[in-house]
């Protein structure tokens, strides 16, 4: 038998039970369609982590201070994790040279309280080193970064955000024009007094755009030496190195580099005991990517287990075909029908409704990514071509895994039997 | 004095038992060593009470059953020991199949059902080949009719042109006029003779004696075995019967 006639006598006797078809296809619809939805989501978020990770620049390799630990299993003192130093960083600048791309240090301020230009406003101040804009793939829009000299005189100069420039002073440039850091401090005569550290605005960085609800445009960048001096108190100490590796490649090495100079300085011989930690980003991302995989492998299962109550479906509905139509496969085997043909005619059926169940399942699927993003719009969905082959794949599979059984007893059928049955 | 050639034989049956199971100590000997030739151009009724195996001969004869024992030789072919889908094959091609109850696919129109036998062996020109089977039963203008629609006589026929469809070397009908009322069968063995007429062998399973009356031998069963084989002495036409039934009203 022509596989052209099989698949035309399959779909006519799909046509023929409209509602058990559509009912059977149903199962498979609402499997496929929530494996699609599931991995969208799950692949969505992974691909929004990776590209927020490379946001902050990329090839980084971040050095962190890291408490040490006495043998006891005791922390050690606070202090400890004041050791990253600004000599640190001009270290390792001076050593690395051209293995690396750039280098910066950057000191946390806190969130002070700003006002310019008559506006009130609250935000997050950063102490960062000039190679700031190159080492986080992040320049200026307007104006220009602080310079090296800018640094080394703690200048009161500070380079904003776009979203920090818009709340204090609209659309009009705040290039030149001064805004100051104000802090309170609780007098126990009752009271308050008040610091208030004025800063010229020398620069507004590009627009980078919220992620996970947390806006990386409002921030305000000054000198390092100024927030350690001036805003914090931390002289010399930093949080963090950022070095910019070459390439992916190199980042390993300059791991590798970083880690040598760094013990040499401290003067730590054993790297197990190092009172800091360097990171690599390839490894962070594998590691978030790792996490994402999993997180996607078990939505995919959640909608995979619906897949295979919708295949249970098929093999039931066609179990109960197969049962309904004994006579009519009595007949075809009296005039000449193979097993094979037999076979085929009912494996055919059941691979017509899955994968058109699957064809359906898809479109669902991606009528319901839409509609999560229509509500949601911050979380990311993500459907992939692999998924969709998958998908279909996985419903053709069904459709004759589940569609054997029947198929194989309509075949086996003895035709004298099946022409006396009612 | 003329030496007539002697006409092609269409099977050979030789010593052929059967038996079933049936439920778990009971074995019923169906047949019990049967012979039967069967040559080119007879039309042959298989007679006997029930229980005689008679059905048992059918399904043996159409190949739909393999013998336990003895051999049949269809139209030159060795079938006894076939497997399954070799006796599907042989089915396909040697066996044109008339039922009782009609065993048309409800859901095909009368020329689908027709074309049926083509889809599984030869399917050259099988649109055609079942428009003119179907013209020479007398419905070149039921092809796309649901069997539904068609009355019993109608259906029969189309059972009929389904079974010339892929020129079997036999037709094998099993109480074809059973389910048909006396015109309706009348026009249905008239058919019959109208194609032994031109030399296609047919066999009829019937219980009925004025059915048999219209074939050329009767083989009549009893206990497994043929306990009696003649030929007809005068054949009854079935355009008589016909021509009667007009008279008649």
């Amino acid at each position: 038998m022509k596989t052209l006639d099989s698949f035309r006598s399959a779909l006519q006797s799909l046509i023929v039970n409209k509602l058990r078809s559509a009912l059977t296809m149903l199962g498979v619809i609402i499997g496929v369609a929530s494996v699609i939805a599931m991995v969208a989501v799950g692949n969505g978020a992974g691909a929004q982590i990776q590209s927020t990770v490379l946001s902050l620049g990329s090839n980084l390799v971040t050095v962190t201070p890291q408490q040490v630990s006495d043998p006891s299993g005791l922390r050690g003192a606070g202090g400890s994790s004041m050791n990253l130093t600004l000599d640190d960083m001009r270290a390792i600048e001076a050593q690395l040279g051209d293995t690396i791309k750039a280098v910066h240090a950057e000191q946390q301020a806190g969130r002070w309280q700003i006002t310019a230009a008559g506006q009130n406003w609250n935000s997050n101040v950063v102490g960062v080193t000039p190679e700031y804009p190159e080492v986080r793939d992040w320049p200026v829009e307007e104006g220009e970064f602080f310079t090296e000299t800018d640094v080394s005189v703690n200048a009161q100069v500070a380079v904003i955000g776009s979203a920090t420039a818009s709340q204090l002073f609209g659309s009009s440039s705040p290039i030149g024009l001064n805004l100051a850091l104000r802090q309170v401090f609780p007098d126990p005569r009752g009271g308050g007094r008040a610091r208030i550290i004025n800063f010229r605005i020398v620069g507004v960085l590009k627009e980078k755009g919220a992620t996970f609800g947390f806006n990386r445009d409002d921030q305000i960048l000054v000198p390092t030496t100024t927030a350690q001096r001036t805003l914090t108190g931390r002289t010399n100490s930093v949080n963090s190195i950022v070095i910019k590796a070459l390439a992916s490649e190199t980042m390993a090495d300059t791991t590798e580099d970083v880690r040598s100079i760094l013990l040499q300085r401290h003067r730590i011989a054993d790297p197990a005991n190092a009172d800091f930690q360097v990171l690599n980003q390839n490894d962070t991302l594998a590691a978030l990517s790792t996490i994402t995989q999993t997180f996607t492998i078990l939505l995919g299962a959640i909608g995979g287990i619906s897949l295979l109550v919708g295949g249970i479906g098929i093999m039931n509905i066609m179990l109960v075909s197969v049962n309904e139509r004994t006579r009519e496969i009595g007949i075809r085997k009296a005039v000449g029908a193979r097993r094979m043909d037999i076979l085929l005619q009912f494996l055919i059926e059941s691979i017509a409704l899955t994968g058109l169940g699957g064809i359906l399942g898809i479109l669902l699927g991606w009528g319901i990514t839409q509609l999560v993003q229509q509500i949601q719009p911050s979380l990311a969905v993500l459907i992939t071509a692999g998924t969709v082959i998958i998908a279909v794949g996985v419903s053709v599979a069904i459709g004759v895994v589940f569609g054997l059984y029947p198929a194989m007893r309509a075949a086996s059928l003895h035709p004298i039997q099946a022409l006396r049955s009612e | 004095m003329t030496v007539r050639p002697t006409p092609r034989a269409i099977l050979t049956l030789r010593g052929v038992t059967k038996s079933y199971r049936m439920g778990k100590e009971n074995i019923v000997h169906a047949l019990r060593g049967a012979d039967l030739d069967l040559a080119e151009g007879e039309f042959v009724a298989i007679m006997g009470p029930s229980g005689s195996g008679k059905s048992t001969m059918m399904n043996v004869i159409g190949c739909l059953d393999a013998p336990d024992d003895g051999t049949y030789v269809l139209d030159g072919h060795d079938v006894a020991k076939l497997k399954d889908d070799d006796l599907a094959e042989i089915r396909n091609r040697k066996i044109g199949f008339v039922f009782q109850g009609f065993n048309l696919l409800p859901r095909l129109t009368a020329i689908e059902n027709v074309e049926l036998p083509a889809l599984y062996g030869n399917p050259k020109q099988r649109k055609e080949r079942a428009r003119r089977a179907l013209e020479s039963v007398g419905l070149g203008d039921r092809f796309h009719h649901k069997p539904s629609e068609l009355s019993g006589g109608q259906q029969q026929r189309v059972a009929i042109a389904r079974a010339l469809m892929n020129e079997p070397a036999m037709i094998l009908a099993d109480e074809p006029t059973g389910n048909l009322d006396t015109r309706s069968s009348a026009e249905i063995l008239a058919i019959f003779q109208h194609l032994n007429d031109q030399g296609k062998t047919v066999v009829m399973v019937t219980h009925e004696p004025d059915v048999a009356a219209h074939c050329k031998r009767i083989v009549r069963m009893r206990d497994g075995r043929i306990s009696s084989d003649e030929p007809v002495p005068v054949q009854r036409r079935a355009d008589d019967d016909l021509q009667a039934l007009v008279a008649v009203a």
